[in-house]
């Protein structure tokens, strides 16, 4: 095995999965305080693309343009949850599970009507173009500028949630929602801070994925199967458990498929073990969410206990 | 601050729990209320605070009607809950506990419940300062119950079930610290089951049986009463 590429292949898994744990941070956070299942979470990652695509090709201002689009997003997630998930909670999942649903074909919808049908492109600014030796191996610039966002933005959020009375009165509304009503703390609001919280940080995933791949329609919702598995793996309303979902996930599933043909193929035939790679790649995550399942069904580090 | 209850009906889910409760704290007043098991103190508590919706009757705060109110609005008029069962949370620490939820004093001349007048009312706590909700022992978590409605500066403390299951010395401090807090001037509605301590330490008493106020009355009243408490509190 070409260590080079092991690296290339790691740093890849590491992008994906600081990604993921972007979109799995809000999307635990809501599940895990208000119990409500949330998949128009994936529209934010779609929102957050386009607006960012967008505003950078009218302003060519790459960051500022970012950042715009994050708070335009954090905007739209507080109104639906004000619109449509406030009228929800109470309700059963399928509930939630339908109406957000709508929400995924109403922003696929009202995408394609403000943006057209055809994907867009996100341009990375000159100073994230291009690529840096790592040990001798290229690697591209933005993918590390990811990363590093990423990581830092994990890091921004375990200091929200750590260290401010905002964190603290989310944890404690994760614990026991009424007692924290009954204490005097508007717990709607709350809950819209924190739907307005998990969309931003969608968005920037979302960004992020808008300078590797086309910013195009039903992006959110491939992301939002493997959000679900990350959300799945690390533990409910954890988000220390959606940072190591996430890593864990990015990584088997960038390693499935770069790695998987060659394994194969010191038993199997070439063709075969190519074929074969191609195949079982895909499924690697899956194994790895039944493995979960089958030994800590409560995920790896669950919120509570 | 006056709490008023007037033919207070609430329930759960179709099954009505409240057939018309009435009952009033005033200022400054430690009052009880008490009874066996499911006669209806811990909803009527909770339709108080709004987190059951009363069906019909009054719930006013200095004249101010309540009812119906969200509970974050009526808890904001200064009332402090510690709820049956304690709930402290398991994922903060006592510290943690004591900042979630604080917020200023809604009357002028109120003396605020900062942390350090809360630790030293609960010297324990501050010597727990840093362990969470779930690693406390059953006292502790009661005595961070109401470190956590004092941080709201409530002017009326509704405790619910304030000593269940707690050792007898933690209980007679729970108790020594209830008479400290009336000292200060709070307004306290108490439901317990010790109805000995509750005897020495408050002005008057409600006995609720079946959803109903069933006797009113001061301590003085309660005790001249013979079988009162046998007929319904089965002590």
């Amino acid at each position: 095995m070409d260590p080079l590429l092991l690296l290339q292949q790691t740093l890849n898994g590491l992008q994906l999965g600081v990604m993921l744990f972007l979109m799995a941070a809000g999307l635990t956070l809501i599940f895990g305080i208000m119990d409500f299942i949330n998949l128009a979470h994936g529209a934010f990652y779609m929102l957050g693309a386009y607006l960012a695509a967008w505003l950078a090709g009218l302003f060519d201002a790459f960051v500022p343009s970012v950042a715009v689009a994050l708070l335009l997003t954090a905007i739209v997630g507080f109104l639906v949850e004000l619109v449509v998930a406030r009228e929800l909670y109470r309700r059963d999942h399928l509930y939630q599970v339908l109406a957000t649903f709508g929400l995924v074909l109403f922003f696929d919808e009202l995408v394609k009507l403000l943006f057209g049908p055809q994907p867009i492109f996100l341009e990375p600014p000159p100073w994230l173009e291009g690529q840096v030796e790592l040990f001798g191996a290229p690697y591209p610039v933005v993918r590390l500028a990811i990363i590093a966002t990423g990581l830092a933005s994990a890091v921004f959020l375990w200091w929200l949630i750590a260290r401010t009375r905002l964190g603290m009165l989310i944890r404690a509304g994760a614990d026991n929602r009424e007692m924290v009503q009954a204490l005097g703390v508007d717990i709607a609001t709350l809950f819209a801070l924190v739907f307005a919280l998990g969309a931003a940080f969608a968005a920037l995933a979302g960004a992020m994925a808008g300078t590797i791949v086309a910013v195009r329609i039903g992006m959110g919702e491939e992301i939002l199967i493997l959000t679900f598995v990350v959300v799945v793996v690390g533990g409910i309303g954890s988000i220390r458990g959606a940072f190591v979902g996430a890593l864990l996930v990015g990584l088997v599933d960038t390693w499935g498929r770069a790695l998987l043909p060659g394994l194969l193929g010191l038993v199997f035939e070439r063709s075969v073990a190519d074929a074969a790679g191609a195949a079982l790649a895909p499924m690697a995550i899956y194994v790895l969410m039944a493995l979960v399942l089958a030994f800590r069904p409560q995920g790896l580090l669950p919120a509570r206990g | 601050m006056r709490l008023e209850v007037r033919e207070l009906e609430a329930g759960y889910d179709g099954t009505q729990v409240l057939f018309g409760v009435d009952l009033a704290i005033g200022e400054g007043e430690l009052v009880t209320l008490l009874g066996r098991n499911g006669m209806g103190k811990t909803t009527c508590i909770r339709a108080i605070l709004g987190l059951v919706r009363p069906s019909s009757g009054r719930v006013t705060v200095d004249g101010r009607e309540v009812a119906g109110l969200p509970p974050h609005r009526i808890a904001r008029l200064g009332i402090g809950l510690v709820p049956e069962g304690r709930q402290v949370f398991a994922s903060l620490t006592v510290e943690e506990h004591l900042l979630a939820v604080a917020r200023p004093p809604t009357r002028r001349g109120y003396q605020p419940w900062t942390r350090d007048r809360i630790f030293a009312l609960f010297p324990r706590l501050a010597e727990r300062r840093n362990s969470r909700g779930n690693q406390l022992s059953g006292g502790e978590q009661q005595m961070l119950a109401i470190a956590r409605a004092l941080s709201t500066n409530p002017e009326l403390l509704i405790l619910d079930e304030a000593t269940e299951g707690l050792a007898p010395l933690v209980r007679r401090e729970i108790w020594q610290v209830l008479a400290e807090l009336r000292a200060a001037g709070l307004s306290i509605l108490l439901v317990d089951k010790h109805v000995e301590a509750l005897l020495r330490l408050a002005d008057r008493h409600y006995v609720m049986e079946k959803g109903r106020v069933v006797w009113r009355g001061s301590t003085a009243a309660f005790r001249a009463e013979p079988g009162l408490a046998e007929r319904y509190l089965g002590v």
